[in-house]
């Protein structure tokens, strides 16, 4: 059988599994924390402004390649600009969205799973229309609708990225709530006059809690990814402001002479996303390996 | 199978077709007076007033969603701003490039993900497990446009072998048909490996095995078919993923589909392309998701029998 | 003599469920009758035990007195207090004296709360929070139950089904109930237990003079345990009275029947074997009439077109019978 052909290897494969895994998880949360770091004081530790105009340094290739300088590490773009310091606050701009958006989504959606798990009825049919709704249409497209009607702010991109996702957190609230209310320590606490609020936050939600944070943090390289791909569209966030996608994005059209300016946020959003999800991946195992 | 599980999977699809198209209405109406951003801001009043009586803006806005879903239904979406057709067959002509790549990716992401999921769930625990895993985490962490901007490095700058944007010929495919599935065979390898494994521990593949049977035939007979159900849950995810998927390539590679024209349309403002693509989408989306889920009655039993208040 | 108060009545209770498996939208409803038009009282300081099948109504009962489910028409007075609609901070008040005791006790305790806190929540809701005090109470109502102090700090998962139910009990006491409703108190728990809390329940009548609503469908506890007994039946009372007149000498033929089913450990005792055949039928659709008559071994034709009432018979109890007033049974 499959298992006894390789089962001498089998051994010794776990063993180094588990200590290669650790690395990873180690290497996934010093870049992550780096990420934080650099997001937070991004204008603190830039080198340059990172809306300055430096026309006579346009195009510089960073450092490693010939014709570089320590000056711009990673090198300028076709305004001069340093690509280094529109990297650290790309990284803020980026991060701050996903992180407001996969927060907004997470409250908005577990709120609305809790209202419709107690009011059922019309309501709890109401937001499953909600629901088909959503699921109806890639949220990009639904995105791109509504950019389309209304001017591309950031309020309205961050408002966007707040209800990505909020469909998830809202069927599991309501699913959680629905099965609490019905058995068990919800009904015992209210037959004792309990009120509604009380039973949400003292009972039910504690017991949401972990799953809460293990959807938030699967949900949140998700977030970055739509974000990086609207403004690689041009549809996100707009100048003057830049983020990771922007760069990307401005990027490519430089690809040839340029390729650092497309590659290095790039690179940037890949080791990002990628670690979150390595990460996203541990906290489910260590949280609620139910939901694998 | 019960008829009832189908007529109010059918009357769901319905309404919800019918709330992405009143959606579609009311952000158009909620964006602010078509009049401005078509006629501009110089415009004499005379013109704005034919504007408005032409298109019977000044009708209540009851009357206006009335004739805005007869228009629908028979096809009329009004015309393109950009190119002065319809915007219908603006964006039907660009539809069968849209369903090219999308047949081809669909192919090979099945084809590719689903035996790579196999394979990893049959050899769990081994090498050939955790490298597949970790090239399908790679995969789809990483967003479709950085997959595409990478190909394009390799392929088109440093080696020349493939052009970067445009179509025509065979070689215009290879690039955008590997973005989009990249990323796909990643997610779809991962679900089927955790699909597999799920059937391939219970008790009854370990009992079809003591009694006898190949590998070969367990996986047949006994996992494969009630694995089934989640790959059929997966189809669900995927034609949502392929349209977000087919939008961003389309973009960045030139393919003259309707991703790119959705793109462009909405950078310009060109409502009623917009709205028939949305509306063309969602459409398949929602035939789509009915179809799995007359799939799956027919598949589960458990499903759509006797089941109690959904 | 003392004086005998009526503490809960109930009066003409009834209840019915729409099923929640929806057809089209525009199809009848269907309803489940649950509860048919259900007297009956209770006085201060007494154990009334609530006997019957499974499906019977009688969880239904106790869960409508408790406002878990609210009725289809009748009133619940509680001390002449008409419970059914109060609101507010009156109904807080009030339903503070009609505490419930869970059936399954791993089910009505939170997984993440150490019980002690589950216990002096219902004082923290009702008087506000005063930690200190509380939990001193809390412990304290635990030890009585037999319960120390460090199994109070631990998990429900922590501790086994008869303490498990003794947290329960407790959570129940804390606000010095003047009723408690316990439902199954003791069919989660191994045989071995249940005395244990049998006797638990028992010492704290006595010590309170707690009146005690008992549901099962045990009837050797329910016999043990209370002064009187109702036997339901498909959502109606078909016997009530004193236990020491209904037990020894059963008049309804479903009593009769529940009754002589109850195995006597001594095999020279000969009993008549009442059989009734079938089973129960559905509540969807519920018999005319008598709703035992189909299975009833007495049945008259009377039977199956009227609802017998329940009326007081000449030793005290009252039956829901036209068998048993026309005197055929004895």
């Amino acid at each position: 059988m499959y298992n006894q052909k390789t089962n001498g290897n089998r051994i010794v494969i776990e063993k180094k599994g588990v200590k290669g895994k650790t690395y990873i998880i180690i290497f996934a949360t010093v870049w992550l924390t780096a990420m934080i770091v650099i997001g937070f004081f991004a204008p603190l530790i830039a080198p340059f402004d990172y809306q300055k105009i430096t026309l006579s340094s346009r195009l510089l290739p960073p450092v490693w390649v010939d014709g570089g300088s320590f000056t711009n590490i990673f090198g300028t773009d076709d305004l001069g600009r340093d690509i280094l310091s529109r990297l650290f606050q790309s990284i803020r701009i980026s991060l701050l969205v996903a992180i407001l958006g996969t927060v907004i989504s997470a409250v908005l959606g577990t709120t609305l799973g809790f209202i419709a798990a107690h009011f059922r009825g019309v309501v709890d049919d109401f937001l499953m229309m909600l629901v088909d709704f959503q699921a109806s249409l890639p949220f990009m497209i639904l995105a791109l609708t509504v950019i389309a009607f209304f001017e591309s702010s950031l309020l309205l991109f961050i408002g966007l990225m707040g209800i990505y996702g909020w469909e998830r957190y809202a069927r599991f609230a309501r699913g959680l709530a629905l099965s609490a209310e019905e058995q068990g320590y919800a009904v015992a606490v209210r037959s004792f006059g309990a009120s509604p609020v009380r039973i949400y936050l003292r009972h039910i939600l504690p017991n949401v809690g972990n799953t809460l944070v293990v959807n938030m943090t699967l949900n949140f390289p998700k977030v970055i990814m739509m974000e990086t791909s609207l403004s690689f569209l041009g549809l996100g966030i707009q100048p003057p402001e830049t983020s990771l996608g922007n760069m990307v994005g401005f990027g490519r059209d430089f690809i040839l002479t340029a390729w650092w300016m497309a590659i290095i946020p790039a690179v940037t959003i890949f080791l990002t996303t990628l670690t979150m999800s390595i990460l996203g991946d541990w906290v489910r195992d260590k949280l609620d390996p139910s939901l694998k | 199978m019960n008829s009832t599980y189908i007529i109010r999977k059918v009357l769901r699809a319905l309404l919800t077709v019918w709330m992405v198209t009143t959606f579609v209405f009311l952000i158009l109406r909620l964006s602010g007076d078509p009049t401005v951003s078509v006629l501009g801001l110089e415009a004499s009043p005379e013109a704005v007033e034919a504007f408005r009586a032409k298109w019977g803006l000044d009708d209540p806005v009851r009357v206006q969603y009335m004739r805005f879903f007869s228009n629908a239904v028979r096809g009329d979406m009004g015309d393109s701003i950009l190119e002065g057709t319809s915007a219908l067959s603006s964006v039907l002509s660009r539809l069968p490039n849209t369903l090219n790549l999308m047949f081809i990716a669909t192919f090979l992401t099945f084809l590719i993900g689903i035996s790579m999921g196999l394979i990893a769930s049959l050899y769990n625990n081994t090498i050939k497990d955790k490298i597949i895993m970790v090239i399908a985490v790679a995969g789809f962490s990483t967003p479709t446009f950085v997959v595409a901007v990478v190909l394009v490095l390799i392929f088109s700058i440093n080696l020349a072998w493939l052009p970067s944007s445009g179509s025509g010929t065979w070689q215009h495919y290879i690039m955008p048909i590997l973005t989009m599935t990249i990323v796909e065979a990643a997610i779809f390898a991962r679900f089927t490996r955790s699909a597999m494994l799920e059937v391939l521990y219970q008790p009854y593949v370990k009992t079809a095995v003591a009694k006898g049977l190949s590998w070969w035939q367990v996986i047949r007979r006994h996992a494969l078919p009630n694995a089934a159900i989640p790959i059929v849950t997966i189809c669900g995810f995927w034609i949502g993923l392929i349209i977000a998927g087919a939008v961003i390539t389309e973009s960045i590679f030139g393919w003259p589909g309707i991703g790119r024209l959705l793109v462009y349309s909405v950078k310009h403002r060109d409502y009623n392309v917009v709205q028939v693509i949305v509306l063309l989408i969602s459409c398949t989306m929602v035939i789509t998701n009915l179809s799995i889920d007359i799939i799956y009655g027919w598949l589960d039993p458990r499903v759509s029998i006797d089941r109690e208040g959904e | 003599m003392e004086q005998v108060t009526e503490i809960l009545e109930v009066k003409n209770l009834s209840k019915k469920f729409h099923l929640k498996k929806q057809k089209m939208p525009w199809q009848k409803k269907k309803y489940v009758h649950v509860l048919n038009d259900i007297n009956f009282t209770v006085n201060t300081g007494e154990a009334l035990g609530i006997v019957g099948e499974s499906g019977c109504g009688k969880s239904t009962t106790a869960k409508i007195i408790m406002d878990i489910y609210s009725p289809t028409s009748g009133t619940i007075k509680f001390k002449s207090n008409e419970l059914t609609g109060l609101k507010g901070e009156e109904k807080k008040r009030i339903r503070r004296n009609i505490q419930y005791v869970f059936q399954d006790p791993m089910g009505a305790l939170n997984p993440r709360i150490p019980v002690v806190e589950q216990v002096y929540e219902p004082l923290i809701i009702h008087y506000g929070r005063n930690i200190k005090e509380q939990y001193q109470k809390a412990v304290s109502l635990l030890e009585s139950v037999g319960m120390s102090e460090s199994l109070g700090k631990m998990y429900p998962h922590q501790l086994s089904g008869g303490q498990r139910q003794r947290v329960v009990l407790a959570r129940a006491m804390i606000l010095e109930p003047e009723i408690l409703i316990c439902d199954e108190p003791i069919s989660a728990l191994d045989v071995s237990i249940q005395s244990q809390v049998v006797n638990l329940l028992m010492k704290i009548r006595e010590e309170r003079g707690i009146t005690l609503i008992f549901i099962s469908h045990d009837l050797s506890m329910i016999r043990h345990l209370c002064d009187s007994t109702a036997v339901m039946y498909m959502g109606n009372i078909v016997e009530q009275g004193l236990s020491e007149t209904v037990f020894p000498n059963p008049l309804h033929p479903y009593t009769k029947s529940l009754i002589n089913a109850i195995p006597i450990p001594d095999p020279r005792v000969k009993r008549e074997d009442t059989i009734v055949e079938g089973e129960i039928p559905s509540l969807l659709n519920p018999p005319s009439g008598c709703r035992f008559h189909p299975r009833c071994p007495v049945a008259m034709a009377k039977c199956s077109k009227k609802v017998p009432e329940l009326k007081i018979l000449s030793d005290g109890r009252k039956a829901a019978c036209f068998a048993v007033e026309k005197g055929v049974v004895q």
